[in-house]
């Protein structure tokens, strides 16, 4: 993450799924619950509203490797954002209010298995490796590295399209997990057992989270409609936001001139 | 067991040097409520002043009604904040601005929070306050208190501070037997 919205979207998917219309929970009494952003807005029942940065404290910053020659600043900050539930059910109120909990705890507290290679890959023609071991139906993966030599594993790109499909980049579907490397014998594949990873396949720690904090949850109906139910909570939030810097040529010979 | 012996001009406590004696005497002292109470009594004027100013910059002062309500008062259990505000039919508001409310045209209205921002804030203050109240306490005669009670050593004037709790307190949590050297102040 680098600036601020891009916090307020990770938080936004950290508390309800993406759907065609944006963010929210389908409800088992067919009814939609929408995520809502903006103030001053026509209030829609069920719902839910996120009001960010009721306090945000700077905690400190240190330097992070993002590539071979270059060094980016992180600055570490502790958020607070309310969010608030409505609906005209206390039924619909306390099942959001455990399902995004729920959600939560799946981004942050997952069960992470590492696979090394298995012989069930096969490649094909285009030149990448595929395999149905770990489609999306059977696993979710969400990290791939490869051995490079060097002390880490260098991690592999997602891309969001088959035909995106370049060296060192991976691509899942419903059906197979598709890979591009030179040795495919080095991969390492990281995949979620019982937890969540965002759309793009970040976990909460790739996408730049630390930690995260449950206030204690009010019953604020008193100060509604009397029709409406409405249960409202802070979600406390440390994070990391990088930032944003260009990377530099990678210098491989130096000649030095004398004359 | 705690024994205090004579030895000519020097007092040698022996086991109420452990760590636990340590603890307890810590915890004696970090557990008075009068301490609690003091250090709460100095933040209360500082979150009130953090609480208007997050008023102001958030752009809800109009009348100053809500800013004059805030209040921070000491309690049996802890630090109350609040403001108690009313409306010209006599109902609190301040909670609606603090969380947000729906308006009669069913438009959410945000949260201007006041005083949640101004508790945070003031949570370190607060901490180094009672830090503060904790070290005046050591060093006066309130720990004498606290020696006294938890480390039998009652016999020594407790009229006199200074300088005993400054020589007891100087090798507290020491592994060693503490060592007064207060011999001339005492006339022991």
């Amino acid at each position: 993450m680098n600036n601020r919205n891009d916090l307020i979207l990770a938080v936004s998917e950290l508390i309800a799924p993406v759907t065609e219309t944006g963010f929210g929970y389908q409800l088992e009494n067919n009814e939609y619950a929408p995520l809502h952003i903006l103030k001053n807005e026509k209030v829609t029942y069920p719902e839910i509203r996120i009001s960010p940065f009721i306090k945000t404290e700077y905690i400190d910053k240190y330097e992070k490797k993002c590539s071979n020659n270059k060094k980016n600043i992180r600055k570490i900050y502790e958020s607070i954002f309310q969010i608030d539930i409505f609906s005209k059910t206390s039924i619909d109120v306390n099942d959001l209010y455990d399902m995004i909990e729920d959600r939560i705890y799946d981004f942050f507290e997952p069960e992470i298995i590492i696979y090394s290679y298995t012989p069930d890959f096969q490649l094909h023609q285009d030149g990448y490796y595929y395999t149905d071991t770990f489609s999306l139906s059977e696993e979710r993966v969400f990290e791939v590295l490869v051995e490079n030599g060097e002390k880490y594993k260098e991690k592999l790109d997602y891309v969001d399209e088959i035909s995106n499909l370049q060296l060192n980049t991976w691509y899942v579907d419903n059906d197979y997990f598709y890979v591009k490397l030179d040795n495919i014998k080095d991969i390492e594949i990281k995949t979620i057992e019982n937890g969540n990873v965002f759309d793009d396949k970040l976990s909460v720690r790739s996408k730049g989270f630390y930690n995260y904090g449950f206030g204690s949850s009010r019953e604020l109906s008193l100060y509604e409609n009397n029709e409406v139910d409405r249960i409202s909570f802070e979600l406390i939030l440390i994070y990391g936001l990088d930032r944003k810097i260009k990377e530099g040529p990678i210098i491989d010979e130096i000649n030095i001139r004398v004359d | 067991m705690s024994q205090v012996m004579e030895m000519g001009n020097i007092i040698q406590i022996s086991s109420p040097t452990t760590p636990q004696y340590s603890l307890r005497l810590l915890s004696e002292v970090c557990g008075n409520r009068q301490i609690h109470k003091q250090a709460l009594s100095n933040s209360t004027s500082h979150i009130v002043d953090r609480a208007r100013s997050y008023l102001s910059a958030n752009g809800t002062w109009k009348t100053g009604a809500l800013a004059d309500s805030i209040y921070a008062k000491v309690t049996e259990t802890g630090l109350e904040v609040g403001a108690d505000a009313r409306d010209e039919y006599g109902r609190h508001y301040a909670t609606h601005i603090e969380y947000g409310f729906t308006d009669r045209g069913g438009n959410f209205i945000g949260p201007f929070p006041f005083l949640r921002p101004a508790v945070y804030d003031t949570s370190e203050y607060i901490k180094n306050s009672l830090k503060a109240s904790i070290t005046t306490a050591y060093k006066s005669g309130l720990v004498l208190g606290a020696v006294t009670r938890g480390g039998n050593i009652t016999g020594i004037a407790r009229g006199s501070t200074v300088n005993l709790s400054k020589n007891v307190l100087g090798s507290v949590g020491s592994p060693n037997s503490l060592r007064g050297t207060w011999e001339n102040t005492w006339g022991l």
